[in-house]
């Protein structure tokens, strides 16, 4: 988790490239699934942020990827905004509904932080359903152009390569952020609270700002979502997106980052193919999330972690 | 008022007003009149349940007096939150060892570093990159014999190297004023021995406050005495004018 990792910084890396070098030469449906996997990562570590690093179990991640989503689709449709002015624009309001709501949710703790921050995302999707004049409603905004960007991006392996380039970024800013001092003071809040006051920290600020950080990385979840898929609807920002990306965090992994983004690609595949056989994804996902809390409380990453210990411990002994 | 002296030692550091805590219907404080000025030497000894905690926690501000002021260098804190109060230049340890278990002693004792400095909101470096906070934070746990142990997970220390840290902690920001919340819970006749000397070891300027119920260390530390008997302020004076003050031998010394 601290820097001086260069090894897991280069596992990363390494993977990271392989994935790109691989992906033209899978089947269109796969990289279509690889795209979802590194939307949902975005969102996914934003997440981690505030529930890996600072402890904060956050169930209103889909209101800040909706407004980025929406944000998009109306500047687009209606507006006929640019590609910056559209995503600049999108992600700062994503943060300024990330900053009201912080208010209202950083006064609570753990489960009454979990209400909040569902209640709040649900008054999002509510006006996503009703305010009809803006968002019409059901139907959902259609027909948002894939940006112009000098390549053609109505190719899915483009369109690939270019979210795994956002991506990238945004795992290299966040990787920064964990690890710089302000990152740091988040994990001494989740560890102690108290103690971090008593250590002269504005302990309210920096879990303020972790709440808007994460507030934004999902809005750019929800930027590249809206491009991705051409359309938005209010299901882009129900309650399943939430809870879909607090099991990816725990699945894969709190407070790693890395894990989040697998925890993404693992549910997205999952969902993905189990529909083809089965209805019942939801109870798929139930059970997961039991399995997870009980048998792998440090996630998938916790595996890996478990056997570099065993391996230590055995280097020990000899 | 209760003063330890009448000779000119500058400006007091603390100074509690007729300071009062109801829990309810349970005054755990009442009417408490204090003042400490640089470099005093205070412990505040007392049964328990007389409020000694409690006091630590009025002056810190985890929770507001229900009457009274608190000034703390020369600035009425009375309504501030703790986080400003240890900017003005406070330390403090707490009863029950409160560190952050699952990171290492260094890490530790950076986070307590930089908690009054700038830059702990920086977020674009690695907080590695800092080299003065860790030097500071090196140059801490050497002063403390503890720089062999930096890498240690602080839930794999011993009890005593534990309060050790915490009281390296409460050092951490160059504090003007030190609340030591029973820095000797727990330990054994030894390792007390050691939080002794190294607590007489610290700089003569910065003030001392200290709760402490093993009354060889308070004596040790301390060279005045505040002694509180449920929730009021029985004594306060030199270790001398505290051991022949009758209610004190009474309830608390214990008289043959």
């Amino acid at each position: 988790m601290f820097s001086g990792r260069p090894r897991a910084v280069f596992t990363v890396l390494l993977v990271l490239v392989v994935l790109a070098a691989v992906t033209p030469f899978l089947p269109e449906y796969v990289c279509i699934l690889l795209i979802q996997a590194l939307i949902f990562g975005i969102l996914a570590m934003g997440l981690d942020l505030l529930l890996g690093y600072t402890g904060l179990p956050s169930l209103g991640q889909a209101a800040y990827f909706g407004v980025g989503a929406y944000a998009v689709a109306i500047l687009t449709t209606r507006y006929e905004f640019g590609f910056f002015p559209t995503v600049v624009l999108a992600i700062l309001l994503s943060a300024a509904v990330a900053a009201i709501f912080g208010l209202i949710a950083i006064r609570a703790k753990g489960v009454y932080f979990l209400m909040l921050t569902l209640a709040l995302a649900m008054v999002v999707w509510g006006l996503a359903w009703r305010w009809t004049s803006l968002t019409d409603g059901d139907n959902g905004i259609t027909g948002i152009p894939r940006p112009e960007l000098g390549f053609d991006l109505n190719s899915y392996i483009n369109l690939f390569y270019f979210i795994l380039f956002v991506f990238v970024l945004c795992l290299g800013a966040l990787y920064v952020l964990v690890n710089s001092p302000f990152g740091r003071t988040l994990v001494g809040i989740r560890e102690r609270e108290e103690r971090m006051q008593m250590l002269g920290y504005n302990v309210w600020l920096h879990k303020y700002l972790a709440f808007i950080f994460s507030g934004i990385f999902a809005g750019i979840a929800g930027v590249l979502w809206a491009y991705y898929k051409n359309f938005v609807t209010p299901d882009d920002l129900f309650i399943d997106v939430s809870v879909e990306a607090l099991l990816m965090v725990a699945l894969g992994g709190p407070a790693t980052l890395v894990g989040a983004t697998i925890g993404a690609g693992v549910i997205v595949f999952l969902r993905n193919y189990v529909s083809i056989y089965y209805s019942g994804w939801p109870y798929i996902l139930g059970a997961m999330y039991i399995f997870t809390i009980l048998y792998l409380p440090e996630g998938l990453m916790g595996i890996a972690r478990r056997f570099r210990r065993r391996a230590e411990t055995e280097k020990l002994d000899e | 008022m209760a003063v330890g002296g009448s000779e000119e030692r500058g400006d007091p550091c603390l100074v509690l007003k007729g300071l009062s805590k109801n829990f309810g219907g349970l005054h755990a404080l009442s009417n408490l009149d204090l003042i400490a000025y640089p470099g005093d030497r205070l412990a505040i000894i007392g049964p328990n349940g007389a409020g000694k905690t409690t006091l630590f926690e009025l002056i810190t501000g985890v929770f507001p007096p229900t009457r009274g002021q608190i000034l703390l260098f020369q600035r009425d804190v009375t309504r501030w939150p703790t986080h400003r109060r240890i900017y003005l230049g406070m330390g403090r340890t707490c009863q029950i060892t409160s560190l952050f278990p699952d990171l290492t002693v260094l890490e530790n004792v950076v986070l307590a570093v930089q908690g009054i400095k700038r830059m702990k909101l920086t977020m674009h470096r690695f907080l590695t990159s800092f080299g003065d906070v860790y030097a500071k934070a090196r140059g801490l746990l050497e002063q403390a014999a503890l720089e062999d142990r930096w890498d240690t997970q602080v839930a794999n220390l011993s009890h005593g190297e534990q309060r050790q840290v915490e009281v390296v902690m409460a050092l951490a920001s160059d504090p003007k004023l030190i609340l030591l919340d029973e820095p000797t819970a727990g330990l054994s006749p030894a390792e007390s021995t050691m939080m002794a000397s190294m607590l007489q070891k610290l700089d003569k300027k910065i003030t001392m406050l200290i709760i402490e119920h093993d009354m060889d260390v308070a004596f040790e530390i301390a060279d005045r005495i505040a002694v509180l008997h449920y929730g009021e302020l029985l004594a306060e004076g030199t270790k001398e004018e505290v051991r022949a003050n009758q209610s004190v031998q009474e309830i608390y010394l214990g008289v043959d």
